[in-house]
């Protein structure tokens, strides 16, 4: 019995790009566990380890959200359409540009490598001015931008101020 | 209100229309909305707004305009580079019409001041792109019982829907909770093709637009579903879930919370 | 000459402006009252009247009434009773 499932972008790097793929089964989670076995790591990416669908993942029987029906058991019948249908935000990767204007007792503290470490961004020195009581520093970053975000809040808890560059003077 | 002669002449294709007519035209021009997010989804969205004659026009984002913003966000320029986005965004509305009054917010949006920024507006559009936002602005649009539009994007995919105060559901209804931080694309594997917010964008314009007017049928109770690489529009039933976190019959969120640390807490 | 509630000269105005403004002085009156609109540009005694009555108001009468002048009464949302 073939049933039509819908691949969102981010899963299409597990079928082969393909947009649309054939399953076999009576219920949900056999859909689930046959596309497994021809896509493997499918399954993890839309259900937790007890099976249940991924409170951040909807799976739809045609225009119905599974929960709305009988979750996993939900019937299927050939020439149903099943979606997967994943949360998404449109965050991109940004590369930002701040200056850091150092207190002088935070001065000798290694922060730019511990924001790097603790919060998964790349750090870049543009230009710097660091004296026994003056730190500036212009640093770009890339990352997501709610680990960025993260990050400047852990400088600006250490007493560092920190200031988009709002002029490209450093490019 | 008398329209000025120019006013007639700017929007005659409105007022020929049945649907929105004078009348229409005049809720447009005393109406206010506020758009959370001046990138992607922001520009076109705006862009239509200010043209359509959206009287007050919020415009929040505390970003600033970097190249690698301008393959989609076409209210900015080369020249807008470094500026912030509501800056560059407040100049292209101002040169498209006098009409809108433009008021820009630069500040991030926290539990501490999304409920002073949103009580003016009749409608909200979350243009955001991080969940920890989406989630605030659904609950706080929830609580102060605002219309919310919401659009989102992701590589080919976009998503866009209405969620409506009192009437349910809401976005906590489709998605629970947001994904875990490492279930998130890393950097590398983001993208998204410049084109599609463009799309997205301008249906939650016509969104708002439809809310204001009062008329035709919104996307309230329906997930819209856009493929932009198989070009294909699909819609999926949204139903408020008694379950729901926020609006279902057993609320555990009943007050803003710390939506920064919602990201991590694993599934 | 026909019974009118309010008068709208909008000589020197050409389509689809005659159009636009005809609605917005439309919008101004009650249900059922009349407008007489007075236009010089000869298409638009075709134009108006099949916008009108697209939107539901009736066309009472198109009069030409000078060299260059031509009335065109319509009844607010006649066509809709």
């Amino acid at each position: 019995m073939a049933i039509i499932v819908r691949i969102p972008t981010p899963l299409r790097t597990l079928t082969g790009g393909k947009s649309e793929v054939d399953a076999a089964g009576t219920n949900i989670l056999e859909i689930i566990n046959d596309l497994e076995k021809t896509y493997p790591g499918i399954k993890e990416r839309i259900c937790e380890k007890n099976d249940q669908v991924r409170r951040f993942v909807n799976v739809y029987l045609n225009d119905e959200d599974i929960r709305f029906i009988d979750n996993n058991d939900s019937k299927v019948e050939d020439g149903d359409t099943i979606s997967i249908i994943p949360a998404i935000a449109g965050g991109t990767s940004e590369k930002k540009k701040f200056y850091l204007n150092y207190p002088q007792e935070v001065i000798k503290d290694p922060l730019i490598y511990l924001i790097g470490k603790n919060y998964n961004i790349i750090t870049n020195i543009r230009s710097a001015s660091i004296s026994n009581d003056i730190g500036i520093i212009a640093l770009e970053v890339e990352g997501e931008q709610t680990d960025i975000e993260k990050a400047i809040k852990f400088l600006e808890s250490k007493g560092v101020s920190v200031e988009p560059i709002v002029l490209d003077i450093i490019e | 209100m008398d329209f000025t002669e120019e006013q007639i002449k700017r929007y005659a294709r409105h007022i020929i229309l049945p649907e929105v007519g004078g009348e229409g035209q005049e809720k447009l021009l005393s109406s206010k909305v506020l758009l959370i997010g001046a990138g992607g989804l922001g520009a076109p969205c705006g862009l239509y707004l200010g043209a359509a004659g959206i009287g007050t026009l919020g415009i929040a984002d505390f970003d600033t305009v970097d190249l690698s913003n301008l393959q989609r966000q076409i209210w900015h320029g080369n020249k807008d580079v470094g500026r912030y986005k509501v800056d560059s965004a407040k100049d292209s509305i101002e040169r498209i019409t006098p009409d809108v009054k433009v008021i820009t917010y630069k500040e991030k949006i926290s539990s501490d001041n999304i409920q002073e920024l949103i009580a003016d507006y009749d409608v909200i559009i979350d243009a955001t792109d991080n969940f920890p936002t989406r989630y605030l602005i659904n609950d706080a649009c929830h609580f102060y019982g605002k219309p919310l539009v919401y659009g989102s994007i992701f590589r080919f995919d976009g998503q866009a829907t209405v969620f409506l105060p009192d009437n349910g559901p809401c976005y906590r209804c489709l998605f629970p909770s947001p994904p875990p931080a490492g279930l998130v694309p890393s950097c590398q594997e983001a993208g998204v093709l410049g084109v599609l917010p463009g799309v997205i964008g301008a249906i939650q314009a016509n969104e708002a637009i439809k809310i204001i007017l009062g008329i035709g049928t919104t996307l309230n109770g329906r997930l819209l579903i856009y493929d932009a690489l198989d070009m294909k529009f699909t819609e999926m039933k949204l139903r408020q879930d008694k379950t729901c976190p926020l609006c279902g019959e057993n609320p555990t969120v009943v007050e803003l919370i710390e939506y920064e640390e919602l990201c991590e807490f694993k599934a | 000459m026909a019974e009118y509630n309010s008068e709208l000269d909008i000589k020197g105005e050409i389509c689809p402006f005659t159009f636009v403004r005809s609605k917005l002085a439309l919008e101004k009156i009650n249900q059922g009252e009349i407008l007489r609109i007075i236009v010089d540009y000869e298409p638009a005694i075709r134009n108006v009247p099949r916008s009108m009555e697209e939107q539901g108001h009736k066309v009472v009468s198109i009069n030409k009434i000078n060299d260059t002048d031509y009335e065109i009464i319509v009844e607010k949302n006649g066509l809709k009773k």
